[in-house]
């Protein structure tokens, strides 16, 4: 609410607090921004200016909250016979860059609220299903070992060392993935988190280098299991949305109602980019060029006519997704793309401690190969397998992306009241 | 030379060179596919022939920052197909390559104009704003009629042709805007 009523006195005498819009003439103010405005009329017992922050005392004989003005419509008539300014702006609120112009004329808090709403539909969602809400360390001592993924450090204490400079303490999580799936082998069969998670270098309008990550564990179940949650979570937003049942993104609608569709990376390929015969053998040979041609002319195309899950992705991007078993070239991980934005990566959990702690180790080699940081080995994870995790399937949904989508927003910066900007100056606009 | 940009940092309206060509950056598009590299495609406008380039660069890659000046020149003389500008405070003069030019009816004598110039090579002159001329030939005028968006075409002292407003006449003095190139009122000036 852009105007705040505070109690109804007896004789319908109501305290309006706001910011003044406008001051068309000497006894008329209105209060509030954009559509949501109320005009007061009377004689004030101040001078108010536009920008102030005002208390009035007004006569209302209506419900407060029918009051608001459609921007084109004449307005109703209420009476001030008290009217106190509390602040006076030095600094002019309705200029371009100041707080009340980003929230207001850019339109960014009415998808704030949006983005309330879709938490809670997240929320109301995986408490139906019985999952446990869990919070996990943000601060870790070993990041994922992803060689595409660049975590931030994290600093210790601010206290002069001998060197002169803090010691380093750890990293900021890539994301909540290897906590999640320890709590899994300790027998939280169903657990998510709403993790705030960093990655270093990512920027764009898709990009942020801290997001906000909905990421989901089923144990004794399969990746199914965890495409069907997405599709319902997916429902569950769009419902708050403006179009409900629909994502409107550009020029597209694509409608909810149906299954979403499946498709397989190959056939993917076979679709949009004809000319490369064998994108797994691609993959593995000359992995720039494979994820050249997805980018440029794949990922573009998917999901405009439904919903689509990408499955069967190349087994040497399996990450920690177990490989097919009929075809072990490829492994059982799936995006779901809408509009040609990905919006999550789930996978069939690989569970088997020899396996990942070679993948950790082929990781480490490559980044160390490629000139990275090459982060310890987290053996706590390790251990937790050793103990044995059942057998599981996960998913990890950008939540940013979902709200964008579902607002009809291109960008992820409309939906983040603070997002970083490229260049370095965070978090601003 | 310019300075190097990191292609992470590159940001539209930055202005960079491509093979010795300068180019403003219109986007900048970070991709990053899950699990994969990341990759920017930057879509750029040449800033000579205005020709739109699209780029994809991989992560760390580095640009190099065009060097663009903007200076402010008074325009001498034509000479051939090349035009004189002369900065006012170095005496420094620059020839321009008429070709810079869509429209050299709004370029007056001793114009002062706004010379852009690349690694110190004129590539292109902003006009001023408003250029006042005198209309050297059209219609009579009609006091009465001067009900709105009725035109009619007017030769000026330069030899362009401005459409003008029904009531001008041979003599008066009018207004141009030179970026839209459109007339824009009646000046009192005494010759």
């Amino acid at each position: 609410m852009p105007v705040e009523w505070i109690d109804a006195h007896p004789e319908g005498h109501w305290l309006l607090c706001g910011r003044v819009l406008d001051r068309p003439f000497s006894e008329t103010i209105l209060l509030g921004e954009g559509p949501h405005r109320i005009q007061v009329n009377g004689p004030c017992t101040v001078d108010l200016q536009p920008g102030d922050l005002v208390r009035l005392r007004a006569i209302v004989d209506h419900d407060p909250a029918d009051l608001y003005l459609p921007p084109d419509r004449a307005f109703p008539v209420y009476l001030a016979f008290e009217s106190q300014c509390l602040h006076r702006p030095t600094r002019s609120p309705f200029a371009r860059g100041s707080e009340t112009w980003r929230l207001t004329q850019d339109g960014v808090r009415p998808r704030l609220a949006l983005r309330h709403h879709a938490s809670d539909q997240v929320r109301a969602y995986f408490r139906a299903q019985r999952f446990l809400e869990v919070e996990t360390p943000t601060i870790v001592t070993c990041p994922g070992l992803d060689v595409h993924l660049s975590a931030f450090g994290v600093l210790g204490r601010m206290q002069a060392t001998p060197s002169g400079l803090p010691t380093p303490y750890g990293f900021l999580i890539t994301s909540p993935e290897l906590h999640l799936k320890r709590l899994l082998v300790g027998g939280v069969n169903h657990c998510f988190q709403l993790a705030r998670c960093f990655r270093a270098g990512e920027i764009g309008r898709r990009h942020q280098p801290e997001f906000t990550m909905v990421e989901w564990y089923r144990a004794w179940a399969g990746l199914d299991d965890v495409l069907a949650d997405t599709e319902h979570l997916v429902r569950a937003v769009a419902e708050v949305g403006p179009s409900p049942g629909m994502i409107r993104f550009g020029a597209n609608e694509i409608s909810l109602e149906e299954e979403f569709a499946h498709m397989t990376v190959r056939e993917a390929f076979a679709r949009w980019a004809p000319d490369v015969t064998d994108p797994i053998a691609l993959a593995a040979n000359d992995e720039e060029e494979y994820f050249r041609r997805f980018s440029q002319d794949v990922e573009p195309g998917l999901g405009f006519d439904r919903p689509t899950f990408l499955t069967h992705f190349p087994s040497v991007h399996a990450s920690l997704a177990r490989r097919c078993e009929d075809d072990p070239s490829v492994c059982l991980r799936a995006e779901l793309y809408i509009a040609g934005v990905e919006l999550c990566n789930a996978f069939d959990e690989l569970t088997d401690p020899a396996e990942q702690r070679a993948r950790f180790l082929e990781d480490q080699h490559r980044r160390a190969d490629l000139g990275l940081p090459v982060y310890e080995l987290d053996e706590d994870f390790l251990r937790a397998l050793e103990e044995g995790m059942p057998p599981s399937a996960g998913n990890a949904l950008g939540f940013d992306r979902l709200v964008a989508l579902v607002a009809g927003r291109e960008c992820i910066d409309d939906v983040i009241a603070f997002p970083h900007r490229p260049g370095g100056s965070y978090p601003s606009r | 030379m310019g300075q190097v940009i990191d292609i992470n940092e590159l940001r539209r309206g930055n202005k960079i060179d491509i093979d010795g060509e300068p180019y403003q950056v219109v986007s900048v598009d970070f991709r990053k596919p899950g699990k994969g590299t990341p990759s920017t495609s930057v879509k750029m406008k040449s800033m000579i022939s205005g020709n739109v380039l699209e780029r994809t660069y991989k992560s760390g890659e580095r640009l190099s920052g065009a060097d663009i000046e903007e200076r402010e020149m008074q325009y001498l003389y034509a000479e051939g197909d090349q035009l004189v500008f002369m900065d006012n405070a170095t005496y420094e003069q620059a020839h321009v390559d008429a070709k810079h030019f869509e429209e050299r009816g709004f370029l007056l004598d001793n114009a002062i104009c706004q010379v852009l110039l690349h690694n110190g090579i004129p590539i292109g002159v902003t006009l001023p704003t408003w250029v006042e001329m005198e209309v050297i030939e059209t219609e009579p005028g009609f006091k009465g009629d001067t009900a709105n968006n009725v035109l009619k075409a007017a030769k000026c002292s330069t030899g362009v042709i401005v459409q003008v407003p029904i009531f001008i006449n041979q003599g008066d003095f009018i207004r141009i805007d030179t970026r839209t190139g459109e007339y824009s009122e009646r000046v009192t000036k005494t010759r």
